[in-house]
């Protein structure tokens, strides 16, 4: 089953034709806590009262074991999963529309499409009248104020018990059995048949029949007789002898072995006590009275369930447990609240004194700081210096000295590009750009920090093309020994047109008289500022 | 519906939503803005303390760098930095650079000083001032006007900067030059017009109203 720190402690509720049986079920085990009487007088406030007091008020959970459980099998047709639900809302309303008390529970078993018929899925539809033991249970357990887990039935809640049961006691070697009948006296004294085929309810009966405690044999004979009254139904259900049947019977040990001689149908005979059942289940059930009674198994079982196969619906239920699982679930809601602001409170009380600290820390650290600059501030002030005088006045020199002209380097550079054959009749530098659109053509933003432009003179007879081939050769003579300046031709031999913006000469050249010089220009921009 | 739930359950729940309350004020407006207000602080600190210790280092550093730096100022004091650009002392100055250049002409003007406000120099509780110089001279060679360009800027008090420099020859070396040059004359070959500009740091309690010297 689960583990125990994670088993539900829970009251149940087992409702009886007879009375009502009030269980506690634990990890420790189960206990018959009160068996209260239908007839007996203010039922509602002494169900309440066990419930809130001598069961702690825990969760409670109502098991229907009353001989009026209505089951009927149905075939419901394949619906698409939005509509299947309310398609077996209806089917099960149409099925039992004067039971208030119903739900549906999917078999494995489906149907395949035929000629005549469309493919379907089979469920148990399954309800309870609203008897007034079930009102005055209800009523009982509003007044209780626990909250309710569910309502259930008991030999639907039980079916997977018993298959387990089945399961366990099966020779591993032989082949599984499809059936298996479960049979056990309740306490109230009625024998509860189960039976399951391939793990699911097919059959359940509840009978009355003598105590074990009068005298054996007629127990064992009682329970025969209504073993072979359950196997006549049996047929009616589709079971045949090859299919395989395990029978179950919590009884005594000796009486087990009576019934066995009795049995004379073919089946696996598995009399167990009760403790020798939750043995195997490894179910703990603690001490109970009798060996016999089946019951407390069966409490112990649906008590430990976290889901239940087949919750049942009804308004009465819903009125008392989706309020009080509202007001857990905010219950729960808020204390995850209260953890988080919690952990949160913690978080930045540790931050904050995290930070004070610090604080702390850094305040002394900048106390240090400053005695130690004052310091150092006296130990230059001592030195006699006017050390802002001295900085500003280096810095100063700097400035002035970035933004000089280095006329001697440029004039040494000209004359070595020059060479010897080569000589030019006047330079101009000036600081700055030629303007302010020179200047945004540049790629670098920031303007030259001088221009010089220099003239030179060819005699009329040269080769105009020699010539310009020589001042070509001369710019670029230039530019390699000044690379981080921008040197240029601006005119040619034959050039009328400056290549910037000043046309400094007109007219065409075969009307100028052959007496006149050549004069090409060259322009060289400084380094950028 | 109290019925149903309980007064108890009822008095658990208002309990607890009590208690979210309680804890949510506590966290969200006393914890989280006194948090912030002490991470502001903190950083606040960090970012003093971090400033002190990066001027201490940097007066250390300067320290060290302090015989070197005096070492400059020093030289900058002898060179005239902190003159009062006076007009007489330049007047000798332009004559000695004249002969030991060997122009054979030099025409100069120093304008009228004017203060030029520089961040630097406020710091120190100075001005700049700035006198601009225009030259014309005129040469037998281009090598004796760089010659005058180099004198003047190593003896030049103060600092002195190139605005222009246009240098232009006059005439080609044809026979009757050559005859004169051979006769021991020295023809004047070669112009210069130089536009210069002239600064030095001054007080700035010697800075009269006018901005001019």
């Amino acid at each position: 089953m689960s583990l125990s720190f994670l088993t539900p402690s829970r009251t149940v509720l087992m409702i009886c034709d007879e009375a009502l049986f009030i269980y506690s079920t634990s990890a420790k085990g189960v206990k018959l806590v009160e068996t209260v009487p239908w007839s007996v007088d203010d039922f509602e406030e002494n169900v309440a009262g066990i419930i809130s007091k001598d069961c702690g008020g825990k969760p409670v959970l109502i098991i229907n074991d009353m001989v009026e459980q209505h089951y009927r099998k149905e075939k419901v047709p394949r619906v698409s999963i939005m509509d299947k639900q309310n398609v077996v809302k209806r089917k099960l309303k149409v099925a039992f529309p004067n039971y208030p008390v119903r739900a549906a529970l999917p078999l494995k078993e489906k149907v395949s499409k035929t000629n005549s018929a469309m493919a379907g899925s089979i469920y148990i539809f399954a309800a309870v009248p609203a008897t007034e033991a079930f009102a005055k249970t209800m009523g009982a357990a509003r007044k209780s104020l626990a909250s309710i887990v569910g309502f259930c039935l008991l030999p639907v809640e039980s079916s997977d018990m018993i298959k387990k049961l089945s399961d366990k006691l099966s020779d591993r070697n032989s082949e599984k059995a499809q059936w298996t009948i479960f049979m056990g006296q309740h306490q109230n004294g009625g024998l509860r048949q189960i039976v399951i085929r391939n793990g699911e309810l097919a059959l359940t009966r509840m009978t009355p029949i003598t105590e074990n405690d009068d005298d054996a044999v007629v127990w064992a004979k009682d329970v025969h007789q209504e073993f072979k009254a359950t196997m006549s139904y049996l047929s009616r259900f589709g079971y045949e002898k090859t299919d395989g049947l395990n029978v179950i019977l919590i009884s005594d040990a000796g009486t087990g072995d009576i019934v066995n001689e009795l049995m004379t149908e073919p089946c696996n005979f598995h009399p167990l006590t009760l403790d020798d059942a939750a043995d195997i289940l490894k179910l703990p059930i603690g001490i109970q009275n009798t060996e016999y009674h089946a019951d407390a198994l069966h409490m112990a079982w649906s008590g430990r369930k976290s889901s239940f196969i087949l919750p049942m619906k009804a308004k009465q239920i819903d009125n008392v447990s989706k309020p009080r699982q509202v007001a857990s679930l905010l219950s729960v809601f808020l204390l995850l609240g209260i953890a988080f602001l919690g952990y949160q409170s913690f978080d930045y009380l540790q931050k904050n004194s995290e930070n004070f600290n610090n604080i702390k820390n850094l305040g002394q650290k900048k106390s240090k700081f400053d005695l130690q600059y004052d310091k150092e501030v006296k130990r230059k002030e001592d030195l006699g210096y006017n050390i802002q005088l001295i900085q500003s006045s280096l810095a100063l020199h700097k400035e002035f000295e970035s933004q000089q002209i280095n006329a001697f380097k440029l004039f040494y550079n000209i004359g070595r590009a020059l060479g010897r054959d080569m000589r030019i009749d006047s330079i101009e530098v000036t600081r700055g750009g030629k303007g302010f659109y020179p200047n945004i053509l540049r790629k670098n933003s920031k303007p030259p920090l001088f221009v010089a432009d220099m003239q030179m003179s060819f005699p009329s007879n040269t080769n105009a093309e020699k010539g310009n081939q020589e001042v070509q050769s001369l710019q670029s003579r230039l530019q390699s020994v000044l690379p981080s300046h921008v040197v240029s031709v601006t005119k040619l031999l034959e050039d009328y047109e400056y290549s910037e913006e000043i046309v400094v000469e007109t007219g065409s050249a075969k009307d100028a008289k052959p007496s006149q010089d050549y004069v090409a220009e060259i322009s060289i921009e400084g380094p950028p500022k | 519906m109290i019925k149903i739930i309980g007064i108890k359950r009822l008095v658990v729940i208002f309990a607890l939503i009590g208690i979210n309350v309680v804890l949510g004020a506590f966290v969200y407006l006393y914890l989280i803005p006194e948090n912030m207000n002490t991470d502001r602080e903190l950083r606040t600190l960090r970012s003093q303390v971090s400033s002190v210790r990066a001027d201490i280092d940097r007066m250390q550093v300067e320290f060290e760098q302090l015989n070197k730096q005096q070492d400059e100022f020093d030289a900058l004091k002898a060179g005239g930095f902190f003159s009062n650009q006076v007009r007489s002392h330049a007047k000798k100055l332009f004559s000695i650079i004249q002969e030991e250049s060997q122009v054979i002409s030099a025409i100069v003007s120093v304008k009228s000083g004017v203060i030029i406000e520089y961040d630097e120099a406020k710091k120190a509780n100075h001005s700049v001032l700035m006198s601009p110089v225009e030259v014309q001279i005129k040469a037998f060679d281009d090598a004796s006007i760089y010659k005058y360009m180099e004198i003047a800027l190593n003896k030049f008090p103060g600092h002195l900067s190139f605005d222009s420099i246009s240098i232009k020859r006059l005439r080609d070396a044809n026979a009757p030059i050559l005859r004169a040059i051979a006769s021991g004359a020295s023809p004047e070959l070669v112009e210069a017009r130089i536009k210069m500009s002239w600064r030095t740091v001054i007080p700035a309690s010697q800075v009269i109203l006018n901005n001019k010297f």
